[in-house]
């Protein structure tokens, strides 16, 4: 019984050369630290895209992406399909996990410095990977083609217009034509199933394949003091702690899942006013509180447009952050290590007041 | 009896308790997902329709009606009785055609041939074509599955 | 070992199994013109209590499943310790 199983193991490696991954696997160090802790958010990212992918896959047999069918397909998932109500729930709470601990993750890498030399080519396609998770999360939204997404998804499409030159032509792009109709919806799935998908796979075989070449960083204080920080081998050692933290995770998703699953409003009415209410899922909360409080014009600007151009410009700052943190001892990279505090605060304040 | 030596190590036991866990959990989860992916799909037990819509059938003519998710043949016999049958062909499934002329049920995907009571009489069909029970209870036309009382 | 997993996991399906939610959740019923809202929930109350079973399941199961990954944990970190200082360095 353990000798066919040790066979096949022999008969793979002869072909594929499966040794070479096993014994990189078992020799691989992981740092122990204490920020070591926030090693646990990546992998904790991929549980839940795996997740989604999985109750993607089971949606997807009925899900129907046209405006006419599609809330009420949703809804037929939740009715009549057995347990449809909970893989909707679980993909719906997957979601908000999983940028969470993108976020996060984010920030803890950001805190650490770990996007140093050499590796700023992992931060930037961990900069695209959150591009992507964010947009898979903007486009699955509008999917139940409800009064609420609907509205959340015409605000956000419009808010590209304000950029200058190419705006109007964003968010035609986006919506398929000036409006949002049931081509938006059908674009926005196509994104979502098919397009973003095969763009993260390809970030993430990058991001992946960066982060065992160049291996685990360590702290900033660590790395120039020139010490030797402990390690565990990666297999087994870190992956029997990393299946704790997912056991637990999962635990976690299913229950808020099973005991908070969200409901279905009713099929979107292109004519109507927008629901009172309107707001965007919790992770666009803060730039939708921005877009609030900034006056309609600035020096002769539009609010509009002093708002995205900042956003622009974050989201360039964030991306090249590597490159601009390029002393991260001296003081201009204790003021980045500030900035990120910053931006946690702001994010966190503004959100939270985007719900009083 | 007291055993000399463990059948197998704390290890050993530790090990096969985890293995056997995650595949007991992994079983659990598959259960739901399986249930998800095949639903259940009741062929319904009876069909009631309006029987005036079909009186004024001419003898030997047919007249489809909505089975569920398939087509339904219902016959009016020389004699003004009724015949239902499922209108699909018990080959591969595909749709039959009734051709008055030469009173037979055909199959067009592989030239499968029925005659009037439904019989298989040609082509690579094996069984005829499913019989459905038909009772007049006025103003309806009740069409039910044999096997329901 | 095998033979404990066999029953192990057949005895913890047909548990799991028998409790099972049989089909779908309710809705609140949908008419024509006026849809209104769909609350997701159990359709009955022995769906309801096979969902609590599930949750239940699948909590009981992360609590030995942890309490086993933490002693392999203490293993493993012995045995690497143990390697790590020896003069072997296979």
């Amino acid at each position: 019984m353990k000798n066919w199983g040790k066979e096949l193991v022999t008969w793979l490696d002869d072909r594929i050369g499966l040794s070479a991954i096993t014994q990189f696997l078992k020799e691989k160090p992981v740092p122990q630290h204490q920020h070591s802790i926030w090693t646990y958010t990546g992998s904790a990212i991929l549980l839940f895209f795996a997740i989604q992918v999985v109750t993607g896959f089971m949606l997807i047999l009925y899900y129907k992406p046209t405006l006419e069918a599609a809330n009420a397909s949703v809804g037929r998932i939740m009715t009549e399909i057995p347990l449809g109500w909970i893989i909707r729930s679980v993909h719906s709470w997957s979601s908000t996990f999983m940028i969470a601990f993108v976020f996060i993750h984010l920030i803890s890498i950001w805190l650490t410095k770990s996007y140093r030399k050499p590796r700023e080519i992992t931060w930037m396609s961990g900069v695209f990977l959150l591009a992507c998770s964010l947009v898979f999360g903007f486009t699955g939204y509008l999917l139940p083609w409800d009064d609420l997404s609907l509205s959340a998804t015409k605000v956000g499409t419009d808010i590209p217009r304000s950029i200058p030159v190419v705006g109007a032509w964003v968010t035609k792009l986006l919506r398929g034509g000036e409006d949002v109709t049931g081509d938006t919806l059908t674009r926005f799935f196509g994104i979502h199933v098919c397009i973003l998908p095969i763009f993260i796979f390809l970030l993430l075989a990058i991001h992946v394949y960066l982060i065992q070449k160049k291996g685990m960083s360590v702290p900033l204080e660590a790395e120039t003091r020139g010490e030797n920080v402990p390690t565990i081998p990666f297999w087994p050692n870190f992956v029997y702690r990393e299946m704790v933290v997912w056991l637990i995770l999962v635990g976690i998703l299913f229950s808020v899942a099973i005991l908070f699953p969200p409901s279905l409003d009713k099929q979107a009415d292109l004519m109507a006013a927008a629901p009172e209410g309107v707001k965007p899922e919790w992770y666009f909360l803060f730039l939708f509180q921005t877009l609030k409080i900034v006056p309609a014009k600035i020096l002769f600007v539009d609010g509009d447009i002093v708002v995205v151009l900042l956003m622009l410009m974050a989201g360039l700052f964030i991306f090249f952050l590597p490159v601009i943190d390029n002393k991260p001892t001296e003081r201009k990279g204790k003021i980045i290590t500030a900035l990120g505090y910053v931006l946690v605060v702001y994010a966190l304040i503004f959100s939270v007041w985007s719900l009083l | 009896m007291k055993l000399k030596h463990s059948l197998f190590t704390r290890r050993q036991f530790l090990n096969g308790l985890f293995g056997g866990w995650i595949t007991a959990l992994l079983a659990t989860l598959v259960y739901p997902v399986v249930k998800f992916i095949f639903p259940p799909y009741r062929e319904p037990e009876e069909v009631i329709l309006l029987f005036s819509d079909f009186e004024g059938m001419a003898p030997g003519s047919v007249k489809s009606f909505p089975w569920g998710s398939k087509p339904g043949i219902l016959k009016k016999r020389d004699d003004g009785t009724y015949l239902a049958f499922v209108g699909v062909c018990t080959h591969l499934d595909c749709n039959v055609a009734y051709l008055p002329e030469q009173k037979k049920f055909f199959c067009a995907c592989h030239d499968g041939w029925y005659d009037e009571y439904g019989t298989n009489i040609g082509g690579p069909p094996a069984h005829p074509l499913r019989r459905l029970v038909v009772e007049i209870v006025a103003p309806d036309l009740i069409i039910k599955r044999e096997d329901v009382e | 070992m095998l033979a404990g997993m066999i029953c192990l996991s057949l005895f913890l399906c047909t548990s799991g199994w028998a409790q099972q939610p049989e089909s779908s959740a309710g809705s609140q019923t949908v008419t024509e013109e006026t849809q209104e809202e769909i609350k997701p929930a159990p359709k009955d109350i022995k769906e309801a209590i096979g969902i609590y079973v599930f949750l239940g399941w699948i909590w009981i199961s992360i609590f030995v499943l942890v309490f086993i990954l933490r002693q392999k944990i203490k293993e493993t970190d012995r045995i690497y310790r143990l390697k790590f200082f020896s003069s072997d360095k296979s």
